[in-house]
């Protein structure tokens, strides 16, 4: 009963963490892979946007694990979790004003070492054949923006959590849209998956 | 001396006849009153119908539309046919996207498939050929609409609809649901049907048995989807959970929370049980599985999940067939994954959280405050400022609601003095909610000045005026009431002065809304003033949903989960409860109230409930002027 509440609550948390899936069998060896990541974070919508004083920051971390990692991992990738899953690719910290277009959109390039491209030179043919999730392979973005807005006279700030597979992101090139309501509500839009295919957790063996 | 007998009597009897008669007039004139008024609420309904025809808020129509012609179908069935007709070709035009984003690998059910069951339920009760022809257009348009399906989904959309249709009457009337369940059939078994077949077992097991019985034929009647027997081995051994395999061939789960500590029936129903595992056995795990397409794995990771699950059950239930049953799944498990070590086909395999924990066992107590320090220590060490904030966050809100003191101090270190000030807020609005509950009111009011923000302060005052009032209050000494009274009452007055400083919001209308509520309990003018307020509030904001009756959602914006550590006050936030309790005395006065809604379809929203409430309210009292009142929900 432990293990299927586990499971249950695993199954719940990484949709709360806005799991995208990870693709299955259309995956297909890639001629080349991409030598960076590229996060684009857009701020949509905000009282205070264009305003003089409004102003965001975004801190983040990118890190990497195979899936079959994801089980062992999972307590690292529920929202709160302080300790953090996978390898580190980077982790920076990029501010910008919001007073004008330019500086409503933070783009986030991030180069992969040779460790990281090894990785994602090597992925399967077919991920679902056995051993081969060991070498599919998961980005994490860990981030927390911090957003001063002017109109609103506050500073909010919005963990943003997720998982993207590279098996669905071949070029590594990911987005984040938010968008700031009047009362402080926020809604975080970001990259999900392209094709139906499945919703990560432990394969029944 | 006999005139004065006969005066005296004839004088007695003049006035008791007066008195009798006066009494009679009073009855009348009380009866006229109130059929004049359930006149007045019925060509509400129907103008306020006509006006809905017209809203853009086509999911608010509908159901405007629905409840008018169930509520005059008997007196216009023409009439209630024709709105009925429109509300289908409405709901028709609402989407049908998930209604769920994160949840549309389980489930994709979308407004326009809620809004379908409510067109369907009235014309099902009403009027059962056109509910076929609407069902019958929903098959029609599903062949032509091929969309991504959620893991959970029922097989069609039909039977999506039969089935929501006999959740919905299942209590009232198991027999209707029994009769819509087994109509679901004919698209095989679904998701919805294991929740009836647990509910209606709870109502008559006769019928539950019956209907597991007609479910079973129809998995035994063709080749079947593994999928449709996890719906009966879930009912079978694991009531409230429900397994799937997705089209990637991972296994996912689902969990009825209300039913997962129910006794399984296989041990009461043995023979069933046996009838089930045989009927696998022999549609599923006697027949061939290619692997050699993407399809034919998928199939096959099915078969397993579902072989995983119930092999356990064969010794018990069909021993015959145990070793057949557990060979079958040890040569479908080397098929698909050659390298995995055999033995598992007996239940899910083992991770590492399931190696035995052989340190000491911590009391709950420790194990809380061990993970407290744990994550005030990460957070401590954190070297990024942002990180960090959140990291405070999350611990404080890991604090007990009753620890609050913890909670403050750990939230106290967040260096961003807005979300410091917010976390702090809540934190010990949490606290006060709490205490409320427990009824520890001089805890609860001792904590409402120390919360900065406004609107949360304002539920916790309702909360404990609520509390002061409930039948709690029958502990106080019989002197004391009017005291819990009185301090209720100035509890509910401050909470104008704490508004009248908010900006105007959702969150603001419903609390006044909450406050009236309580209000309407002990002081109807009282009540009567704040409703007045409440609409004055509402005119002020673009949309505003009467009919939500979900507490303010007064949680740290940016930390989701925190709301669901709340504990909230147990009255509606929405509009029927602010009016409920004035409805049969005070009509009129609040009729008058709602006409001042501004919003179009606001203003029709809240005259329609309005008029509905009181035609419920009402219906025993006395006869109907026209309309028949036995729709009347």
């Amino acid at each position: 009963m432990k293990r299927r509440l586990a499971k249950i609550l695993f199954v719940f948390l990484l949709i709360s963490l806005g799991l995208s899936p990870v693709a299955g069998t259309d995956s297909r060896a890639l001629p080349k892979v991409p030598k960076s990541a590229i996060v684009t974070i857009r701020l949509l919508k905000a009282p205070g946007l264009n305003l003089p004083g409004s102003k965001w920051e975004i801190a983040y971390e990118l890190r990497i694990l195979p899936e079959s990692s994801l089980w062992q991992e999972r307590a690292k990738l529920k929202e709160g979790s302080t300790e953090r899953a996978g390898d580190l690719i980077k982790k920076a910290t990029l501010a910008k004003s919001l007073a004008s277009s330019i500086g409503q959109t933070l783009l986030l390039e991030i180069p992969f070492p040779a460790s990281t491209l090894d990785k994602l030179k090597n992925q399967p043919e077919d991920r679902l054949a056995p051993g081969e999730d060991a070498k599919s392979q998961i980005f994490v973005f860990y981030a927390v923006i911090s957003l001063r807005d002017a109109k609103l006279k506050k500073t909010l700030t919005i963990p943003v959590s997720r998982l993207w597979d590279f098996a669905n992101f071949p070029d590594a090139r990911f987005e984040v849209n938010i968008e700031i309501n009047d009362d402080e509500s926020y809604n975080v839009r970001s990259s999900s998956r392209k094709t139906p295919n499945i919703t990560i957790q432990r394969r029944t063996k | 001396m006999r005139l004065t007998r006969v005066l005296i009597s004839f004088f007695l009897l003049h006035c008791l006849a007066g008195a009798a008669l006066s009494q009679a007039s009073a009855q009348t004139t009380r009866e006229q009153e109130r059929q004049r008024l359930v006149l007045y609420a019925l060509s509400t309904i129907r103008q306020v119908a006509a006006e809905a025809q017209q809203w853009n808020d086509k999911e608010t129509a509908v159901s405007v539309l629905a409840d008018a012609a169930d509520l005059y179908w008997g007196d216009d069935p023409s009439q209630s046919g024709k709105w009925l007709r429109n509300a289908w070709e409405m709901a028709n035009q609402v989407s049908s996207a998930p209604r769920d984003e994160k949840l549309k690998a389980f489930f994709t059910g979308s407004a326009q498939s809620q809004l379908r069951t409510m067109v369907l339920s009235v014309a099902r009760k009403h009027d059962p050929k056109l509910a076929d022809e609407f069902l019958k257009q929903i098959s029609e348009k599903e062949t032509n609409d091929k969309k991504e399906r959620g893991a959970f989904d029922d097989r069609t959309a039909r039977s999506e609809q039969l089935l929501s249709m006999a959740q919905q009457v299942l209590e009232s009337n198991p027999e209707e649901a029994f009769l819509l369940a087994e109509g679901s059939l004919a698209d095989g078994l679904s998701y919805k049907l294991q929740n009836i077949l647990t509910s209606l077992r709870k109502k008559d097991v006769q019928l539950a048995n019956r209907l597991f019985d007609l479910a079973l034929a129809k998995f035994k009647s063709n080749l079947p989807d593994p999928s449709e027997a996890q719906i009966l081995a879930g009912y079978l051994f694991q009531p409230g959970l429900t397994f799937s395999v997705n089209s990637g061939g991972q296994d996912m789960l689902v969990l009825n929370p209300a039913q997962q500590n129910l006794p399984g029936v296989a041990s009461s129903e043995p023979q069933r049980a046996k009838s089930f595992l045989v009927a696998v056995y022999e549609r599923l795990l006697t027949q061939p599985v290619a692997i050699d397409t993407s399809e034919g794995k998928q199939k096959a990771q099915q078969v397993l999940v579902l072989g995983n699950l119930v092999a356990r059950r064969y010794p018990t239930f069909a021993p015959e067939l145990a070793p057949s049953a557990q060979g079958f799944l040890a040569q479908l498990q080397r098929q698909l994954m050659p390298q995995s070590e055999s033995g598992s086909a007996s239940g899910t395999p083992r991770t590492t959280s399931d190696i035995v924990d052989t340190t000491k066992r911590l009391t709950r107590e420790e194990s809380y405050e061990k993970r407290i320090s744990e994550l005030e220590d990460s957070a401590d060490e954190e070297s990024n400022a942002a990180f960090r904030r959140v990291a405070y966050v999350n611990a404080a809100l890991a604090t007990r609601p009753e620890d609050y003191i913890l909670g403050k101090r750990i939230a106290g270190k967040i260096d961003d003095d807005h979300l410091r000030a917010d976390a702090v807020s809540f934190v010990l609005y949490r606290a006060a909610l709490f205490f409320a509950e427990k009824a520890e009111i001089e805890k609860a009011v001792d904590t409402i000045p120390t919360i900065s923000d406004l609107s949360r302060r304002a539920v916790v005052k309702i909360a404990i005026a609520q509390r002061l009032l409930s039948s709690k209050s029958e502990e106080f000494e019989p002197g004391e009431v009017n005291f819990a009274q009185q301090r209720a009452l100035d509890l509910l007055n401050d909470i104008d002065r704490d508004l009248q400083k908010e900006e105007p919001s959702a969150n603001a209308a419903k609390i006044l809304l909450g406050k009236t509520a309580v209000l309407a309990k002990v002081d109807k003018d009282q009540a009567l003033a704040s409703l007045e307020q409440t609409v004055q509030m509402i005119n002020k904001l673009e949309r505003f949903d009467l009919r939500d009756g979900a507490a303010p959602n007064l949680g740290l914006a940016a930390f989701a989960a925190s709301g669901s550590t709340v504990a909230r006050p147990k009255i509606g936030f929405d509009f029927r409860s602010a009016v409920e309790p004035l409805i049969t005395t005070d009509f009129e006065q609040i009729s008058a109230v709602v006409e001042r809604l501004t919003p179009k379809e606001v203003n029709g929203v809240g005259r329609f409930e309005l008029a509905k409430l009181y035609l419920q309210k009402t219906k025993n009292t006395g006869p109907s002027p026209s309309v028949l009142t036995s729709n009347v929900r």
